[in-house]
């Protein structure tokens, strides 16, 4: 049962109830929703287990009665390989809803770039309502295309860069064989975009510098880790 | 999450509300004034003396209002990211009106012109209220090339919330000195 910790002003705590690997590494993570805990889509909490916290995206819809939670198991991480193995219906503690990564309304065609688990905020944008939007998602395989037929049903144009040779057949429509900063560099149409970034913050820098260079009107709202 | 971005190192940042700005533009001049003016109050609050708790609760409300008001200033006005802003009413400023009416009411009457310095608290209160001064210039440069109306009135309070606390630290200055014994050094023509 979720409820608010007693003492500790806006700290939540939130039940366990389910987990869904997705790949070898990375899974869903299925809690309890507490009462009053309100977000926007594209926000994320910070996860508190011991002395260690981290901050994680939901990557559920603004109205689901449970909160889902993309994450990667990293082999050194402090707190994702506790929360792989953690028994389900343990209880832990989450932050209030926080971060700027949400749809702003921007007349501009929106443009989602991520890598990676940086499709978590945009999962729970298009979760929530958000259609219309182009989405640029880079990763090593196409198992790691978290969600992709959900997306794929949504986005007006999805294109998926894959940087391993085995990965995929890349002249399929909607693939490309490389990294995202390379599509952006020589395959995006130049033009005024409402640019949304999410990954790693090297991705975010390079692809900062291209936006300045090749979509210098646009504007960019990034979240990195 | 990493402090360095590295976005930036080819002389452009993004504003609050998304667009990519040169460094040196007026807006992000303006809020660079705010953030070295919330520093110097960061400063005042390290080196208050003891006995002046009130000026530390006043001091910590004021840093959490600059960056508000800085928060204002990085973003567009009129752009939909304004609506995660959290408004800066004029109550603010009444508010910092009656504080330094309270402080006043401790103090001698001021009958001559002061030189800055004393108590380093009072110094670098001092300091603070000339960066004051500075931030009002700048951000009535941005008002003066601003096109549209939407945002001026939050921009237009926050110009006159500068311009008090410019007159707040010159009295806090004044009570650092007048609560610690320190001696208020006159102006005099030479």
């Amino acid at each position: 049962m979720a409820e608010k910790l007693k003492g500790e002003n806006a700290v939540n705590r939130v039940t366990l109830l389910d987990r869904v690997w997705l790949s070898e590494d990375t899974f869903q993570l299925k809690c309890t929703r507490p009462e009053e805990f309100t977000f926007l889509p594209g926000q994320h909490v910070s996860f508190s287990v011991g002395n260690f916290c981290r901050e994680y995206t939901m990557v559920s819809a603004d109205t689901d009665d449970f909160l889902l939670f993309l994450i990667k198991r990293l082999p050194e991480g402090k707190l994702s390989p506790q929360l792989a193995d953690m028994p389900l219906q343990t209880q832990i503690a989450i932050s209030p809803p926080a971060g700027y990564l949400v749809n702003r309304n921007s007349p501009d065609m929106q443009v989602f770039v991520a890598t990676g688990t940086g499709i978590a905020p945009f999962i729970s944008m298009v979760r929530s309502g958000a259609r219309d939007f182009t989405l640029i998602h880079g990763a090593r395989d196409r198992v790691e295309l978290f969600y992709e037929k959900e997306l794929q049903k949504h986005a007006a144009s999805y294109i998926r860069c894959l940087t391993t040779s085995k990965a995929v057949n890349c002249n399929l429509e909607g693939f490309y064989s490389g990294r995202v900063t390379s599509f952006l560099k020589k395959s995006f149409t130049e033009g005024r975009y409402a640019f949304y970034l999410c990954g790693v913050w090297e991705m975010i820098q390079e692809v900062t510098h291209i936006i300045d260079e090749r979509f210098p009107a646009s504007v960019i709202y990034s979240e990195g880790y | 999450m990493k402090v360095y971005t590295g976005g930036g190192d080819k002389g452009k940042t993004s504003l609050f509300s998304g667009e990519r700005v040169e460094k040196h533009s007026s807006r992000i001049a303006a809020y660079g004034d705010l953030d070295e003016l919330n520093s110097v109050i960061g400063v005042v609050l390290s080196m208050l003396p003891q006995g002046v708790n009130t000026l530390e609760q006043q001091l910590q409300v004021i840093q959490a209002r600059l960056f508000q008001a800085g928060a204002w200033l990085a973003t567009t006005p009129g752009s939909s990211a304004a609506e995660f802003l959290d408004p800066f009413p004029e109550t603010l400023v009444k508010d910092m009106e009656k504080d330094i009416d309270q402080l006043s009411d401790e103090l001698p009457p001021l009958k001559v012109f002061i030189l800055p310095g004393g108590h380093t608290a009072a110094s670098m209160s001092h300091v603070g209220r000339t960066v004051c001064r500075r931030c009002e210039r700048k951000i009535s440069q941005l008002l003066e090339e601003q096109n549209s109306d939407a945002g001026q009135d939050e921009m237009k309070t926050i110009q006159v919330y500068i311009n008090r606390l410019s007159d707040y630290l010159f009295t806090v200055a004044r009570y650092i000195n007048f609560k610690t014994d320190t001696r208020e050094r006159e102006w005099q023509k030479s």
